[in-house]
């Protein structure tokens, strides 16, 4: 069934080209944030875990 | 709509945890640098759904859909000019798997207001899809085929 609200399209990116350059650092960007998020989230479950030790 | 999860929203982070144990993190992370010189400079964001927890059960819990589009919709509430893109992601082949699953969202919440280009981007070392949403009045974002047309042949040092 066809969506009028998505619009596709399709590129071929040469190969070096500033669009191949930029989705490369986006993905680097998002795994450097993924990072981050993990690193927080361990940080806090390992808090959590401390004060309900303590509270044992 | 209000069917989701809650969430906690710290600033372009929101979190949430499901009833079945495990969390997640929607971040929206500012793409502006890309780009320059355009209006959506300072409006254009990319979305990460990334999974921070698994919990105890592997289930399959269809209210985290809902919850990642209340999000994402909420997170167009503050500015209506914003434009978000989610890059599926190519690491792990299941590439169609996820494109297929954030387009399910994306007609099942969307109630008419927001569009959506999906565009496939490709050569010989990548093949990727990708994903902008912004609401049906933004017209800066009718331009991103042109800019992303354009960059796709710009070998120039940027």
């Amino acid at each position: 069934m066809k969506n009028d609200n998505i619009i596709k399209f399709e590129v071929t990116a040469e190969p070096g080209s500033l669009l191949e350059k930029i989705v490369h650092q986006v993905l680097r960007d998002r795994d450097e944030n993924r990072k981050r998020i993990m690193e927080n989230f361990l940080i806090r479950k390992e808090k959590i875990a401390k004060k309900l030790e303590r509270r044992l | 709509m209000n069917a989701g999860y809650s969430y906690i929203q710290k600033g372009n982070d929101y979190e949430f945890y499901t009833t079945y144990g495990s969390a997640y993190v929607v971040s929206f992370i500012d793409a502006g640098v890309y780009f320059k010189n355009h209006f959506l400079n300072s409006r254009i964001f990319t979305v990460d759904i990334k999974q921070t927890d698994t919990g105890p059960y592997n289930y399959y819990d269809y209210v985290v859909g809902i919850t990642v589009a209340e999000i994402i919709f909420h997170f167009f509430e503050s500015d209506d000019s914003r434009v978000v893109f989610y890059i599926c992601d190519p690491t792990d082949g299941r590439i169609n798997a996820r494109k297929r699953k954030f387009k399910r969202w994306f007609e099942n919440f969307n109630s008419g207001e927001f569009k959506m280009i999906e565009s496939l981007m490709k050569n010989n070392t990548l093949e990727l899809s990708i994903a902008f949403i912004f609401h049906k009045n933004n017209p800066f974002a009718y331009d991103l085929p042109t800019i992303i047309d354009k960059a796709k042949d710009d070998l120039g040092n940027k």
